[in-house]
């Protein structure tokens, strides 16, 4: 169970910098999802720590050992890519059996491990058909289970469950945390799903041109963002451009577009100072008359509904505010199974205490919330 | 009036039937998708319909025109798959305008559309740009253009965000969506997302082994799957075999292990054998064992999920459950080992016969 220690990397192609001055460290035995955009670095972190990528500048320990220059297979280390290669010759259960074997295990054993591990990612029942055979999705599961039998201390994962179908992703991405944490394992798997990344990762770690924005639980990263991009790219918020009018001990007075006085928790910005008003989806309530919620507990805001999407388990209404803003709400579908009509004037509800406040960005907020 | 009627479709590929018996209608401005775990033949069947694959039996119409024999270029059909296809060496504008120009149109007759259309998507400003300087997003909703620039109002998606990350995926439906309500186009739109599915379209089609098992509202499927396939398949639920103890006022009472719940179920008599579905967030968690008409059992995980928090409970008759539990419903004291009390309202508790092949391989997604 290795721990895994970068210092002041850096890592340049041509003229871009994919990986800038980044510095972490993970305990033995965590699993870290690394969570970005498009070109964030992700991959390139991935292959700096499993050894497949040598850095400009930097160091890299496992285990307080500098490995800058050791090849992966001396690091303990195994790397899953995101385009696997199978042996095209051989069936599923001997390419799975070719990760333990590589390690020096007997054959006996490696095919137990194989089947075990086939049978962990569905697909016991495919154990002697050839790759060619395979869905896209089936093929990349043999690729992971040849990488989880090979028994290494620690896993490089680039998107595991990237070519899978939505529903059988979810539930494969249970089992692979059960799997890592039984055996012991240190993993780091990168995606670009946040939801994925929530729910397997003891910590996340959310990448942005080549730079860590975050690292924290998934319980921290999603309650207190450290940036307006970690809480767009992180869960998805409503962002409102506003001035802060007032400002207590105890809280502040925001004043949004059009004069629309609010009040948040937050006191840490002064009267006069442009900031970014943050609200999750679903602490935003919509109601058809004012007189249903309290609003001294609540800021209630006039508005008319836009449209409306069912999600499954949430339905999400578009509102157009008074003021000319547009604010999302997200309902669990069980307390209201049915929509607003588009035109519909309603009220949206929001409390200070659900309410978060940034500085607004140098670069704009479009900017600061892009993801493409 | 696009309509789209497919009529008896059937498609075999050697020993495979790909595509059998299958019967659709979309109407005119409709945005239907068709979701299905890989190899249920979705893309075949969307393939059938652009006229890149013949069918084997049965007939595709276009507004009540027979498709059989006219080639693709004819139908008038934009269509759109997951690998962007671009022109590499062409500008944005050039692409867009492709089609009307090898139409014959002269470039001054398709300005209007083109400029509107590079309006619609908001890269009006990138006109001049070349694909490769475009993201991957962007360059999605250009081939999104240019299909439609040569006049289709009939759209076919092959999984077009299929490649994309899943931000920008959840951005670009919405735009898209919103492009084709105003410009009022039918759409067809397979893809293996079902939110996405959900989000976006007026109606679902399920497909598995070729064939489709079942159709209708977002709404419909999700809160009231008459399959167990769909039950499964569009969003998650938890299956329970029980038995129908009696009838009672307001529909029938099931045994789980020794634990009753009440549903709504009118169709099923006393002493038949039923599988149960509940979907993880239909059930409200409470500390302590209490009362009639919940499960009962021990949490053994949880887990925060953002906008919920995820509970694994194991009931007191052996199975697994997940339940989830919106975080703006407020917070719960509910630890790891604590026992809980599972209340599912009687209408959100779904009810079907046992499937034949046992209720494993009914569950299998391939």
């Amino acid at each position: 169970m290795p721990s895994v220690k970068l210092v002041d990397i850096v890592k340049r192609f041509g003229t871009i910098t994919a990986i800038n001055r980044l510095s972490m460290e993970i305990p033995a035995g965590e699993y870290v999802c690394v969570l970005g955009p498009t070109g964030s670095g992700k991959t390139t972190l991935l292959k700096l720590i499993a050894g497949l990528t040598v850095p400009d500048e930097g160091e890299i320990y496992i285990d307080d050992k500098s490995v800058v220059g050791v090849p992966a297979e001396d690091r303990g280390a195994v790397y899953v890519p995101q385009q696997y290669a199978l042996f095209p010759h051989l069936t599923v259960l001997q390419n799975v059996a070719f990760g333990p074997l590589s390690h020096g295990v007997s054959d006996e054993e490696a095919l137990d491990t194989a089947r075990a591990m086939l049978e962990m990612m569905k697909l016991d029942h495919r154990a002697d058909s050839k790759p060619d055979e395979l869905s896209g999705g089936m093929q990349q599961r043999v690729a992971l289970a040849r990488g989880l039998a090979t028994k290494a201390r620690l896993l490089v994962l680039d998107e595991p469950l990237g070519a899978l179908d939505a529903r059988l992703r979810v539930e494969l991405r249970d089992k692979l945390r059960q799997l890592a944490k039984s055996s012991g394992v240190t993993v780091v798997h990168v995606t670009h799903d946040q939801a994925e990344a929530t729910s397997i990762g003891d910590q996340i770690i959310v990448l942005r041109d080549g730079r860590i924005r975050q690292y924290a639980t998934p319980f921290h990263v999603y309650m207190r963002p450290q940036s307006l991009f970690v809480a767009h790219f992180v869960g998805g918020a409503n962002f409102l451009q506003a001035i802060v009018a007032k400002r207590h001990p105890e809280g502040s007075i925001l004043e949004l577009h059009g004069g629309l006085l609010v009040k948040v928790q937050d006191s840490t910005y002064l009267p006069g100072e442009e900031v970014v008003l943050v609200i999750r989806e679903d602490n935003v309530k919509i109601v058809e008359s004012d007189d249903q919620i309290d609003s001294n507990l609540y800021n209630v805001v006039e508005g008319h509904i836009q449209s409306s999407r069912f999600l499954g388990g949430f339905v999400s209404e578009q509102m157009h505010l008074v003021n000319g803003d547009s604010l999302t709400s997200k309902t669990p579908t069980t307390a209201r199974e049915k929509t607003f009509p588009a035109g519909k004037q309603v009220f949206a509800c929001f409390k200070a205490s659900d309410t978060m406040v940034y500085s607004y960005p140098p670069i704009g907020l479009s900017r600061e919330l892009r993801v493409m | 009036m696009p309509d789209l009627r497919i009529v008896n479709l059937a498609k075999r590929f050697g020993p495979i039937m790909a595509l059998e018996d299958i019967n659709l209608d979309v109407h005119d401005k409709e945005y239907v998708s068709i979701i299905g775990p890989s190899g249920c033949g979705k893309s075949t069947l969307i393939k059938c319909i652009a006229g890149i694959i013949d069918p084997d039996e049965g007939e595709v119409f276009v507004d009540g025109k027979l498709m059989r024999h006219i080639p693709i270029q004819h139908r008038r059909i934009g269509y759109v798959f997951q690998e962007v296809t671009l022109f590499p060496h062409m500008r944005i504008i050039e692409n867009v305008s492709y089609g009307p120009r090898v139409q014959g149109e002269k470039p001054q007759d398709s300005k209007v559309l083109v400029t509107e259309l590079l309006n619609l998507i908001k890269l009006a400003d990138r006109a001049d740009s070349f694909p490769s300087e475009l993201s991957g997003g962007a360059q999605q909703k250009v081939a999104v253009s240019r299909a439609l620039a040569s006049g289709s109002t009939l759209l076919l998606f092959d999984e077009p965000f299929g490649a994309l990350d899943a931000k920008v995926r959840t951005e670009l439906r919405y735009e898209i969506k919103k492009m084709i309500n105003d410009l009022g186009l039918t759409v067809l739109h397979v893809t293996h997302d079902q939110e996405e599915a959900m989000s976006i379209s007026d109606k679902i089609v399920i497909m598995k082994g070729g064939r489709i098992v079942e159709e209708g509202s977002p709404l419909e499927l999700y809160m009231r799957p008459k399959m167990i396939f769909t039950a499964n398949f569009l969003g998650e639920a938890n299956f329970l075999k029980a038995k129908v103890t009696r009838q009672s006022d307001t529909g029938s009472v099931v045994k789980v292990g020794d634990m009753f719940l009440q549903t709504s179920d009118r169709t099923r008599k006393a002493g038949e054998e039923v599988v149960i579905a509940i979907r993880p967030e239909f059930m409200s968690i409470a500390p302590g064992f209490k009362g009639e008409d919940t499960l009962v059992g021990k949490v053994v995980g949880t887990r925060f999920m953002g906008d919920m928090i995820r509970y694994e409970v194991e009931i007191v008759s052996g199975e697994t459950m997940f339940v989830e539990h919106p975080i703006c419903f407020g917070e719960l004291d509910i630890q790891l080992e604590d026992e809980v009390a599972l209340k599912i309202p009687e209408h959100l508790v779904a009810v079907y016969s046992p499937p034949e092949r046992g209720l494993e391989k009914e569950l299998q997604l391939e």
